[in-house]
């Protein structure tokens, strides 16, 4: 989705053109232009300054030397403000990198474990998947994967949710009791979103390793 | 055109769905293309619609450096046709998928209890 709108980036975000990653997307850009302009926001006002004669020095037309070592100091701490904001939002960056790093393998084979569990249970009827464990650990695993930043998956997770709630219904039906899960046309297009959620984790994951 | 991996994805679902359901029926196959690379352990094979479905479960060295490795597990899924009176002729493999490893399990436990295997334990 970033890589489509490459195509109609503006100059400034081209200077610095970084492939986005999927964690950080378009922000990421956003922020390096913030920080380009911040560095060079000094230099536009001093040929503003000199093109309509303002004063930048407070001795008169003629610096000292205090004068310049005040304004160079003060650039240099205006600079390093910049940049040390710069830091802590690339450190915020790399530690959401390796929480996902970490969390996604093992909640893909959290996801994996239910469906192979999901594909073997669907020739039970309603009453006897009330008790299965796989049931409850859909919608925690569902939250994890909402935890874990950057994720680009909301939609994914929105629908198996949705498809879960439908479900679960169906199980705690009363007059379904005798229904096989295999005949049911929601349990299978949940087992498929779950997979689609699982596939989505793995293209990530590699990603991610060839960074 | 071609397929990507969310047809694949949903494609394997029927199958998983169509096996529970015992509509489709798997055998042991052996006629798969061999690959100098892997080693299958044991390929399931189900006919549907003029194409036979092939899950495998193969072995290959996984190599960690030069000339260190070990053995690893991976779940590949072929779709076959067939002439008559001639060869399987493989027509496409899935990519690496998660699915796979559940059909192939789904269909395990499906060839197991077709072949009775605890027969006259459970009486």
């Amino acid at each position: 989705m970033a890589r489509s709108s490459r195509d109609q980036t503006p100059l400034i975000f081209a200077i610095f053109d970084r492939t986005p990653t999927r964690l950080t997307g378009n922000l990421e850009r956003i922020v390096i232009s913030i920080v380009i302009a911040g560095v060079i926001l000094p230099a536009v006002f001093v040929v503003l300054a000199w093109l309509l004669n303002w004063s930048l020095t407070p001795g008169g037309p003629n610096p000292t030397v205090g004068d310049i070592w005040t304004m160079s100091g003060g650039l240099m701490g205006y600079w390093s403000v910049l940049f040390s904001g710069y830091a802590a939002y690339q450190v915020k960056v790399i530690s959401e990198k390796y929480f996902a790093r970490t969390r996604f393998p093992q909640i893909k084979e959290t996801i994996d474990a239910i469906t192979e569990r999901m594909g073997k249970a669907a020739d039970k009827p309603a009453s006897a998947l009330r008790s299965e464990r796989f049931i409850a650990s859909i919608s925690v695993t569902l939250g994890e994967v909402e935890r874990v930043p950057g994720h680009k998956m909301n939609e994914l997770i929105k629908r198996a949710k949705a498809e879960r709630k439908v479900v679960v219904d169906w199980i705690n039906d009363e007059t379904q009791n005798g229904v096989i899960a295999n005949t049911k046309k929601i349990y299978w297009t949940l087992f498929q979103t779950l997979q689609e959620i699982s596939q989505e984790i793995t293209a990530y994951m590699k990603e991610q390793g060839a960074k | 055109m071609s397929y990507n991996e969310t047809d694949w994805v949903r494609a394997i679902t029927k199958l998983v769905e169509l096996t529970s359901k015992q509509e489709i029926s798997w055998d042991i196959f052996t006629e798969y293309e061999a690959d100098a690379w892997t080693t299958v352990d044991r390929a399931y094979m189900a006919p549907l619609n003029d194409r036979y479905y092939v899950v495998k479960s193969s072995r290959f060295k996984k190599y960690v450096d030069e000339d260190e490795w070990f053995w690893a597990i991976k779940f590949e899924f072929e779709v076959y046709t067939q002439e008559i009176h001639s060869d399987y002729v493989k027509i496409a493999s899935a990519p690496d998928l998660s699915v796979i490893s559940t059909l192939y399990s789904v269909v395990e436990s499906n060839f197991a209890f077709k072949q009775d295997a605890l027969k006259g334990l459970l009486d």
